[in-house]
């Protein structure tokens, strides 16, 4: 396993133009701590950008304030330090870099984009070309699960666990939940912004959550099905919509509201059954549930927990064209999205 | 840079009033925009002597005539091309921008020409002088022939027009640049980055203007012309330049515009350009002040409406982020300058100690990186009295005292600063001035 990792890690590193034989043994190291850090036996989630160039890379990925908190010679030790004295400053906005230099290595915090509309690390590394600046990211997608994004090229999934290979990528069924997500926007820039917006919340909604469930469906037919047995908002909350007044107005009560409705979101996820949005980013119900018959569901559902076997009929009624999408996270992080893409 | 520049657009004719044509009868007659009770209402206080008045209503519907035409174009296409990142989308064009940014704006898109430029801001100082006179003011008021220069410079530049189309010119260019793409390193792309400053400068802030707000086939040919066009002017490109296409990247990464980032993106690495990226919204509360200043300084009664916006900018701190360096330079010498008719005294001390703050190395890096750029600044140094006020004031300040410009022709204005020349501060700056509209 750790050779078969040495080896994906060194081929990537080749082809950004990156390598290096330290590098390679310190972003193992890294990849194992990340799947499952702790410090005083606090869960930590800190994301790791590696790059050559930081006063490039900081304003490119949106970043700021990169402030410096240490360095050594270049070794994988001092990737394994610069984690232990910066992943705890690494929360609440705030991710970790590593600057190579011809004979060390630095390191330290910046800030991440700030503003939840903001294009997250990780899409700004996976859009970038393979002539770009060369970076690397590294970032715990799941319990036990370490994603390794390199610039202009597809990311390496770690799986420290017994999960099989094949299954999806969490930010893969995490995209596609936020692409489905903003469909329904008419306005191509407000559906970028949202798209943005969706892709964020969810990524931070979802790691906090012990596990959720939800329901993508057309703006104008939220399925009895779902809601039958669950709580309805008197009036769909439009995110949408204040994701346009925080463009518009730029004000800080725009953001507040915008980042209420999203704490608003992370309750109801946070919450037992199915949450219901639609592609028009609108919420509409949240705490549902549904009934499981084994004919709804597939073999490997029918030996699922509850919320596995409601994802099976949720899949159930995207293929008969009642849902546009459905997406599972399970308490051990494991994501999967099932619906159609546009 | 040749002699011969290349120019993208020309300024369209004004209307032409006769020479012969003296009185204000006359000269209003070709005001087509007026209705004829406004004509003869204008006509009656003129002949009465009530010259502020008249001016007043004259210049008043003239800028009101501009703005409408102006807010054709969009309001972000307007806040992109005056550098105004404080001007919100959806902000009312008659409330945010100032008679001299209306004045300025139609000019580099062509409406009229620089001399025509000239007088109307000649004519909004007259008129916002008069409106409200300070206590100091001479007893004869505003006189027959500063009433009347108003009322023609008014008439051939926008009420004389039956309705004031922007330059069609510039209109086509702009579409051009939306509807086409470029060919890199094309003659035509040469040809741009020869031409002169105000123009490159422009179709920056065209194609960023554009960047922010388009979509679609639109938003692909603005980057991929942005991509082709930036790297060519680049080299040329001052830093508020730079900082402007800088700014354009972080505020369609922070919307979330993916598309529109990208295409930036890969132009700003061609360039090696992500140093003109603003770090944070703190340089923005800088821009901000500093526009605050300016709205200030070129509005009606700006002796006592500057010292608050100066104090709300001094208050800000003095470490001014560099995104901001070269606006808040503006706005804080412009109040320092003053017009021609004087100074407000209540903004000099906050402006002072703005000014104190601003050390050797910043001080260098405005001769070097933002003055030969800076028209505002410039235009005012072309005023005699008010290049005195110039050298009176810097000449005398320690962080210029051995300070040496590596641009030359910043160099020689500082120079004649530091010996007290305002003659040749003024013919300095003339030339700079022309160097941005000419080279």
């Amino acid at each position: 396993m750790r050779a078969q990792l040495k080896t994906a890690i060194a081929d990537m590193l080749t082809d950004l133009g990156m390598e290096c034989h330290a590098t390679e043994e310190g972003l193992v190291a890294l990849a194992v701590a990340l799947a499952d850090y702790r410090e005083e036996g606090v869960a930590l989630f800190p994301k790791v950008v590696v790059c050559d160039d930081l006063s490039t890379v900081v304003p490119m990925l949106g970043g700021s304030a990169p402030i410096k908190i240490g360095g050594g010679a270049r070794e994988a030790s001092t990737m394994s330090v610069c984690l232990k004295k910066c992943a705890p400053l690494a929360a609440g906005g705030w991710a970790i870099w590593v600057e190579r230099t011809k004979d060390r290595l630095d390191f330290g915090v910046f800030r991440e984009p700030s503003g939840p509309i903001a294009i997250d690390l990780r899409t700004s590394i996976v859009d970038l070309g393979s002539t770009d600046v060369p970076v690397v990211l590294l970032d715990q997608v799941a319990q036990s699960t370490v994603e390794i994004v390199p610039s202009g090229a597809a990311p390496i999934l770690v799986h420290l666990t017994g999960a099989r290979e094949d299954q999806q990528a969490p930010a893969d069924a995490q995209a596609r939940l936020a692409s489905w997500l903003v469909e329904d926007i008419a306005d191509p820039r407000l559906r970028e912004s949202c798209g943005s917006f969706a892709t964020t919340i969810m990524n931070e909604l979802l790691r906090e959550s012990h596990g959720a469930l939800l329901a993508i469906s057309a703006p104008d037919g939220a399925p009895t099905a779902v809601t039958a047995d669950g709580i309805v908002l008197p009036a769909p909350d439009d995110l949408g919509k204040l994701v346009a007044a925080h463009i518009r107005d730029e004000s800080s009560a725009a953001l507040g509201n915008l980042l209420a409705h999203k704490n608003l979101l992370g309750g109801m996820l946070q919450s037992d059954g199915i949450t219901l949005l639609d592609t028009a980013c609108r919420i509409h119900a949240f705490n549902c549930f549904v009934k499981a018959t084994d004919e709804d569901l597939g073999e490997e559902q029918q030996l699922g927990g509850a919320r596995r076997r409601a994802y099976g009929v949720l899949c159930a009624m995207v293929d008969k064209g009642d849902l546009r999408g459905a997406f599972i996270r399970s308490s051990d992080g494991l994501c999967q999205a099932h619906g159609v893409d546009q | 840079m040749t002699g011969t520049s290349a120019v993208l657009w020309k300024p369209r004719d004004v209307v032409s009033v006769p020479a012969s044509a003296i009185t204000p009868a006359e000269i209003a007659t070709v005001a087509k925009q007026l209705s004829k009770r406004e004509l003869e209402q204008i006509i009656k206080t003129y002949d009465a002597g009530l010259y502020e008045m008249g001016a007043t209503f004259v210049w008043t519907r003239t800028m009101a005539g501009l703005r409408r035409q102006l807010s054709s174009l969009g309001i972000e296409f307007v806040a992109e091309m005056l550098d105004r990142p404080d001007i919100r989308p959806g902000a009312d064009i008659h409330e945010v921008l100032t008679d001299f940014e209306a004045v300025r704006l139609a000019e580099e898109l062509g409406m009229f020409g620089g001399s025509h430029a000239l007088r109307l801001r000649h004519s909004l100082e007259i008129v916002a002088h008069f409106a409200d006179p300070p206590d100091d003011v001479d007893e004869e008021g505003m006189t027959h022939e500063e009433a009347v220069g108003t009322l023609r410079t008014c008439v051939q530049t926008v009420l004389g027009h039956e309705s004031l189309n922007v330059a069609v010119e510039f209109a086509d260019f702009r579409k051009r640049l939306e509807t086409e793409v470029l060919e890199f390193q094309s003659a035509e792309i040469e040809n741009l980055a020869n031409s002169a400053y105000f123009f490159q400068r422009s179709v920056c802030r065209i194609l960023m203007a554009g960047v922010k707000t388009a979509q679609g086939a639109q938003l692909e040919n603005l980057l991929a012309n942005s991509n082709a066009i930036v790297p060519a002017l680049w080299p040329g490109l001052m830093d508020p330049d730079r900082y402007l296409v800088g700014r354009a990247y972080s505020e369609v990464h922070a919307d979330g515009q993916s598309k529109a980032a990208t295409g930036l993106r890969s132009a700003l690495l061609k360039v090696r350009g992500f140093d003109y990226v603003p770090e944070d919204l703190r340089s923005r509360s800088f821009l901000e002040a500093a526009a605050r200043v300016l709205e200030a300084h070129f509005g009606w009664d700006n002796f006592a409406s500057e010292p608050s916006p100066v104090r709300a900018l001094e208050s800000l701190g003095s470490s001014i982020p560099s995104p901001a360096f070269a606006r808040c330079m503006t706005a804080v010498l412009a109040v320092k300058l003053g017009n021609r008719y004087g100074q407000s005294w209540d903004a000099q001390t906050p402006a002072d100690k703005i000014l104190d703050g601003v050390t050797q190395d910043r001080w260098k890096y405005f001769f070097d990186r933002c003055l030969p750029t800076d028209d505002v600044v410039l235009e005012k140094l072309t005023d005699i009295d008010i290049a005195r006020r110039w050298t009176d004031f810097l000449g005398s300040l320690d962080q210029v005292r051995d300070l040496t410009p590596d641009d030359r022709r910043s160099r020689e204005l500082l120079e004649a600063t530091k010996a007290g020349n305002a003659t040749q501060v003024s013919a300095r700056a003339k030339g700079l001035l022309r160097s941005i509209r000419q080279d």
